[in-house]
């Protein structure tokens, strides 16, 4: 896509494992490009200044929020949504357990919750139920408690451990 | 695909799980629309000031305006209890916070732009906020400036009612018995107040509109709101359109919790959009919009009672409700959780005094229990000084005073399917908590003490409104459930799917449950009062039951048997005769040519629900069902810095039937967290000027995973007569009495009452300061 002002440059990155390059505006949001340009609707946005996590996806591997992250600021980076980690619509593991443990409410949190997640996961794949507390604490639920969230992320951990 | 049967009291996966966890749940936010214009609105700085001028043609400067509106371009008033709200301030603002001004514009950019070309003059005047001296009842303060100066002209519901000359929208009064009598009789008599702040329902998703008046004549709205009915009837009203050109469309939601049940900014985003070439119209608010367009009351409570002999013999109570600056839902708060007010307890005067009074803050609505859960905190933490002073422990003495089935309650109501001693019961037995035996502090050193606290709590719903709903089960065997009752993540269309496939035997992936639309999904008042499960639910199952008669019907004249000889199993029409299964689709094919429909309606009608006495608060049947709720909490204090650490929370609903237990469980997480946080954590803090200061998440602060204690959800079932299979509702009671059962454990250990909410460090250590000095003086 084209956006043709001034103040644009262009940005090369990876989004969920395509190729992307666009010309995006330097005040353009990573949160709305991944919303507005892509159409990756799993990011939501629900306080818009870092607070919520509602809208967290991961940049090269971490959990961001990207309602405080320019699309500028991600070039030459990777990053995953929601829809990106189920590879040809197929659920995740994490996922899947999210759903099996009754982690998942009204879903607003959920898309957000899931890629702290699965970030927290890639890092340290046998997480205790505490460290999963500490990654999540940035991500607001206000429906469920958290205490199925924390189960979901503690039975995925195992059943991968378990297949490894 | 092997059959599974999935329906009542089983507990299958949420069937709109698998969209959620995928991240294809469409929200108001993820709507898309063609010539989408983007509004923004300009909000008053004062609470209370005359509007002098507006001068909006600055706003025709910027590029891309559509459309510019306020106060005086919109006729008429709106309110769901007194209509007493204009959609744009006129003459005169309110509140800081109060919409003065909107603008539509092609980006959402160009209209924050326009905001600022716009100019007002005010002339500020006297602010009054706190709800005690708005109502005119403080001894040195008795004058005090009117928000409405013609509230008895608005029209107004029966169950508003109004004091003429005051701030008091409405002046509920139960009375029961002669209390002065019983005060003057009793072993001791305590008098106490308390205090609950105003604080957020702080949904995880901000509100959003999208409003356009279409081609055809037809407004069409999509938003995330409660009650998609309520809605039509009130913006019919306001543009005079008849109910069925209003067409309310309700995506997915993102949580409710009280605070997206009444109209609030749809009426200002469709003024937008009828100033525009049909063009659809979209208020997407921020976190800060958010804190200002609606909160939940904030309370003023002073409790009264007399014990005689170990009971409670007489109780009287004032309320003081913070409405704000309009109606909205105030009055019912009032009286909702004013027939309640009194608690569980069997008490045989009372007296009760409820105001739902007018200050310059912002409009306050329903939250999750409906007042329950500020009531509650007064009377359980009273009810354990109760039961100090009595010399019992604080579990036996709500054991010996609280209602049961059989009783009669304080407005006349013969009580039936009591579940509250199995509540106390069942928390008790899994803390280890003997009746009359209360675990001692454990010392653990340093100041540090671990103690156990109990609360508990009722909820009566509200009186009986109408639900339809009908099942429409189509050849193939899909099915759709027509239903206007919203799943805002209380997961209730996965318990209509639950009872579509109990009732027809079709399995529960077949069955899809659709959303809310005031053109599709027939009448349904509100999602709220914890009353979906009941009525909605109730409209469901007879409309499955409907659609299930016909296929039984068209099963006899096809098999040659009695209607009632046929059977499903598997999801097939059985054949009494040879036992062989018949696919639906199959049987109608066989029956009538095909080519149709089965269509099952569905009601919800109860009969003899009373109104309350204007007087008395008297009435043998206001509510259509009660729910009861008990916690034990296990908490920490460290007595040196008066930090708590909340370890367990044990609770227990009377469910009455669990339709679906995992729901059940986390319908009682949930709950208990936002108990915990507007009890121990949460408050919405304004200057002396009435602003908000705290309209963010960074500031104002809600639970999160590293604050929630161990939840262990327990289950009651005392089968409602009327229920669907029994069920109650649930939403709202597991809200009450979690923070007042922390409360109560605290004060064990110090022996220090706090009053008002939320129990943070600093306010336990305030109290224990004053407490400290109290002891000084005496
Ligand atoms: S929307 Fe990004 S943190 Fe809340
Ligand atoms: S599920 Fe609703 S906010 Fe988390």
């Amino acid at each position: 896509m084209e956006h043709k002002e001034a103040n644009s440059r262009k940005i090369k990155l990876l989004v969920n494992n395509v190729a992307r390059e666009d010309t995006v505006p330097v005040d353009l949001r990573l949160a709305d490009y991944l919303r507005d340009w892509l159409n990756l609707k799993s990011v939501k946005e629900g306080c818009g200044v870092g607070d919520c996590g509602a809208c967290t996806v991961l940049l090269d591997g971490k959990a961001v929020v990207s309602c405080i992250i320019m699309a500028v600021e991600a070039d030459g980076s990777s990053i995953v949504t929601l829809e990106g980690l189920a590879a040809e619509g197929k659920m995740s593991d994490l996922q899947e357990a999210f759903l099996a443990k009754g982690a998942v409410q009204c879903g607003f949190c959920t898309p957000g919750m899931i890629m702290t997640a699965a970030g927290l996961l890639a890092e340290n794949p046998q997480p205790t139920a505490e460290e999963i507390k500490r990654a999540v604490a940035g991500n607001l639920c206000r429906c469920t408690g958290y205490q199925k969230i924390i189960e979901a992320v503690l039975y995925t951990a195992e059943i991968r451990n378990q297949k490894d | 695909m092997t059959y599974k049967h999935e329906g009542v009291g089983e507990a299958p996966l949420r069937i709109d799980g698998d969209i959620k966890v995928l991240g294809k749940a469409e929200y108001v936010q993820d709507l898309e629309y063609a010539n989408l214009l983007e509004a923004a609105v300009l909000t008053s700085p004062y609470a209370s000031a005359k509007i002098l001028a507006i001068d909006v043609s600055g706003v025709w400067q910027v590029e891309g305006v559509k459309a510019v509106v306020t106060g005086r371009d919109v006729d008429g008033l709106y309110g769901t209890t007194v209509q007493d709200r204009p959609v744009l301030a006129r003459d005169r603002v309110r509140y800081a916070g109060e919409p003065v001004a909107a603008v539509a514009a092609i980006n959402k950019a160009a209209a924050m732009l326009a905001l600022t070309k716009i100019r007002v003059e005010y002339e500020e005047t006297i602010a009054v906020f706190d709800p005690e001296e708005a109502a005119g009842m403080k001894e040195d303060k008795k004058t005090v400036p009117l928000l409405h100066e013609n509230l008895m002209d608005y029209e107004r519901e029966i169950t508003a009612m109004p004091v003429a000359g005051s701030n008091i929208c409405s002046h509920f009064k139960l009375r029961k018995g002669d209390v002065e009598k019983a005060f003057s009789e009793a072993d001791f008599v305590l008098e106490e107040e308390y205090e609950v702040p105003r604080n957020h329902h702080c949904c995880i998703e901000p509100y959003g509109v999208v409003a356009q008046m279409e081609r055809e004549g037809t407004l069409h709205i999509w938003t995330c709101n409660q009650s998609p009915y309520v809605l039509q009837r009130n913006l019919a009203a306001l543009f005079g359109l008849s109910w069925n050109q209003v067409r309310v469309t309700i995506p997915t939601l993102g949580g409710g919790f009280g605070s997206k049940i009444y109209p609030s900014l749809e009426p200002l985003v469709v003024a937008l959009a009828q100033k525009t070439d049909h063009r659809p119209v979209r208020l997407l608010l921020s976190r800060e919009e958010e804190f200002l367009r609606i909160t939940n009351h904030g309370c003023k409570i002073k409790i009264k009672s007399g014990v005689k002999e170990g009971k409670v013999t007489a109780r009287q109570m004032a309320a003081y409700w913070d409405t704000g600056a309009y109606a909205d839902c105030g009055p019912l708060v009032a009286r909702n959780s004013g027939f309640t007010f009194a608690g569980p307890y069997k008490i045989d005067n009372v007296k009760l005094d409820a105001y739902s009074v007018y200050t310059n803050l912002p409009v306050a609505t329903a939250f999750r229990g409906y007042g329950i859960p500020h009531v509650t905190w007064a009377y359980e933490l009273h009810t354990d000084r109760l039961a100090e002073k009595a010399g019992i422990d604080p579990l036996q003495f709500r054991l010996d005073n609280v209602i049961q089935t059989g009783d009669i309650s304080h407005t006349g109501e013969e009580m039936q399917a009591v579940g509250m001693k199995g509540c106390l019961e069942a928390v008790a037995e899994a803390a280890g908590w003997q009746p009359g035996q209360r675990p001692a502090p454990v010392d653990l050193g340093n100041g540090r003490y671990r103690s156990l606290g109990v609360a508990c709590s009722w909820k009566g719903s509200m009186r009986h409104y109408g639900s339809s709903a009908t099942v429409r089960i189509m050849e193939e065997g899909s099915v759709e459930v027509n239903v206007s009752n919203v799943d805002m993540g209380q997961g209730s269309s996965t318990i209509f799917a639950q009872m579509v496939a109990e009732e027809t035997g079709i399995p529960l992936s077949k069955i899809r449950v659709q959303h809310p639309d005031t053109f599709i999904t027939p009448y349904d008042r509100t999602t709220s009062a914890s009353r979906g499960t009941f009525h909605a639910g109730t409209a469901v199952m007879e409309a499955a039951k409907d659609a299930w008669r016909q296929i039984q019907e068209y099963g006899a004249q096809v098999f040659g048997c009695r209607p009632e000889e046929v059977k499903s199993s598997e999801g097939k029409v059985l054949n009494p005769k040879t036992g062989e299964g018949l696919s639906i689709g199959k049987l109608i094919n066989q029956a009538v040519m095909g080519g149709i429909d089965i269509i099952g309606k569905g009601h919800s009608r109860m009969k003899g629900g009373t109104g309350l006495d204007k007087e008395t608060g008297q009435g043998a049947n206001p509510t259509s069902f009660w729910m009861y709720a008990a916690d034990i909490a296990e908490v920490e204090t460290d007595t040196r810095t008066g930090e708590l650490k909340v370890l367990k929370i044990y609770a227990a609903s009377d469910v009455g039937k669990a339709i679906n237990p995992v729901n059940c469980r986390q319908q009682i997480e949930g709950g208990v967290t936002m108990g915990l946080g507007i009890g121990l954590m949460e408050e919405m803090l304004f200057d002396e000027k009435g602003r908000l200061l705290n309209g963010n998440f960074h500031d104002y602060k809600i639970p999160t995973a590293v604050d929630v204690p161990e939840i262990i959800p327990l289950l009651v079932e005392v089968p409602h007569p009327l229920g669907p299979y029994g069920a109650k509702g649930l939403g709202e009671a597991p809200v009450g009495p979690a923070a007042p059962a922390v409360a109560n454990a605290v004060y064990q250990v110090t022996g220090i009452a706090v009053r008002r909410s939320p129990l943070r460090p600093e306010n336990l250590k305030l109290s224990w300061q004053k407490g400290k000095e109290a002891e000084l003086r005496d």
